[in-house]
């Protein structure tokens, strides 16, 4: 998980390069300032990209979830997961398909925000 | 009057020093040029007096306050990148008006100065544009427009044109030119190319391996270089090692291997110690070679070793008793390869340099 959102923001950062940040300082910005103002801004996209990636993968593991959570704690996962082991009912059919297209959805998000050549930088 | 003293400045890099007891002055509203070849740290000086890189040893003076430890941002110097370094997600009037803004600037102030600065780079109507929509061309202006707009004790450029394309570059570099003369603005040029250097500055340093080897006016530089590698870089493509220099009342008279040549002495020629001769290829005189056997000033006898048709002239490669020379002249006579000639070094076309 934390390789993934380092590697996805630091495309971003790669992209424009330091020179911005010189310029940024040349013009009188402090180095905090110089980060809110130029670095932030321009790295919005891949950190937002990142977000979802990460969401999406602790979402699917449930392994994790049902380790780090107590009695009266639940995710949503957990959720699903005990509903297939104690219901038989359709609706969690429903549910995977919900599922499944907000996963699509927030892959064309991050593939909108990256492009599809970052899959492809392995 | 320096406005600016770099004194005894050692930067390192890596372990490595580029620079060591380095100095340089410069003038008010002078613009220096300081040009090399890849490596020579035109850039790490250019870098250091930005404040971008710590020097270990030495002083940085401005206006005689010492500098040396003064943060970046506290210089107000305008620095223009060579990949313009525009901020890609601002519009060209907040990119102009990022500075002014960190100053404090009124709302009106700042809308007055950025449009003034347009005007001065010719890019007034492009405040709403951003950075993407630019031409290369627009987008250095636009560098230099935020870089003036701070209205900055030194300008710096760091090989602001190498990245345009050689039409664009002609018409810029006399842009720069002119604004800075306008302003008035103190001005330190960082570039690789010796006509754009020679074309704008009104002093030349032409630096190799962290040192200056010469310090000095263009046309000064042109006509007297004073070391091998100045000459060299400027065009000087023929040496000669002389093995004696005797030096008389207005000229000079150099032997090499029983030849013996006569130099006129200009008293601009500063150098008198140096024994190497420099010549440039289009300032050599070939000439048939007559059968009277009389010997001329300065002249050898020589045999074309190669001929190369330039276009506009063309270049040979003369073998003579001591040593190889390339000539060039123009198409209107030409000489055969193995043709044997005449060689004569013009006594007042060479250059003695260390």
């Amino acid at each position: 998980m934390l390789p993934f959102i380092i590697r996805m923001i630091s495309s971003s950062l790669s992209n424009f390069g330091f020179s911005i940040e010189e310029a940024a300082e040349s013009l009188g910005a402090s180095k905090l300032g110089t980060f809110f103002t130029i670095v932030l801004p321009n790295i919005k996209s891949g950190i937002l990209a990142a977000v979802m990636i990460a969401f999406l993968e602790s979402f699917n593991n449930v392994d994790i979830s049902v380790y780090m959570t107590g009695p009266g704690v639940s995710t949503f996962p957990i959720q699903m997961l005990t509903y297939v082991e104690n219901y038989f009912e359709p609706t969690i059919s429903a549910i995977s398909v919900l599922l499944m297209f907000i996963t699509a959805f927030f892959m064309f998000i991050v593939e909108r925000l990256m492009g599809l050549s970052y899959y492809t930088k392995r | 009057m320096a406005l600016f003293t770099l004194q005894d400045i050692s930067v390192a890099y890596n372990k490595q020093n580029i620079l060591k007891d380095f100095t340089l002055e410069i003038e008010k509203g002078k613009l220096v040029s300081l040009l090399g070849p890849s490596g020579c740290g035109k850039t790490t000086t250019l870098r250091f007096i930005a404040g971008f890189l710590q020097a270990n040893e030495g002083k940085f003076l401005f206006k005689e306050k010492d500098y040396t430890k003064v943060p970046v941002n506290k210089r107000n110097f305008g620095f223009v990148f060579q990949n313009y370094a525009l901020f890609p997600h601002l519009s060209i009037f907040d990119n102009i008006a990022f500075g002014l803004r960190l100053r404090k600037n009124s709302k009106s102030e700042i809308e007055k100065k950025v449009m003034n600065v347009l005007e001065i780079v010719n890019l007034k109507g492009f405040e709403k544009r951003y950075p993407q929509e630019l031409s290369g061309g627009q987008k250095q202006r636009v560098a230099i427009a935020r870089a003036l707009v701070i209205e900055p004790d030194i300008l710096l450029f760091d090989e602001p044109l190498s990245n345009l394309d050689a039409n664009l570059r002609e018409n810029m570099r006399v842009e720069i030119r002119r604004i800075q003369q306008e302003l008035g603005i103190t001005t330190v040029y960082v570039s690789h190319d010796q006509e754009e250097c020679f074309s704008i500055s009104d002093q030349v340093a032409i630096m190799n391996k962290g040192v200056i080897e010469q310090l000095s006016d263009p046309a000064t530089i042109y006509k007297y270089p004073e070391t091998k590698f100045v000459a060299d870089f400027i065009g000087f493509k023929n040496f000669i090692d002389f093995d004696k220099r005797t030096d008389h009342e207005g000229k000079i008279e150099l032997n090499k291997s029983g030849y013996s040549f006569v130099l006129h002495k200009d008293a601009q020629m500063t150098n008198s110690t140096g024994k190497i001769g420099a010549i440039r290829p289009d300032d050599l005189l070939i000439r048939e070679k007559d059968n009277t056997g009389a010997v001329q000033e300065n002249s050898l006898s020589g045999r074309v070793k190669v001929s190369t048709y330039l276009g506009r002239s063309y270049q040979y490669v003369v073998e003579t008793p001591i040593g190889d020379f390339t000539v060039n002249k123009e198409m209107a006579e030409s000489y055969r390869t193995g043709q044997e000639i005449i060689l004569e070094i013009p006594r007042n076309q060479m250059v003695l340099v260390d």
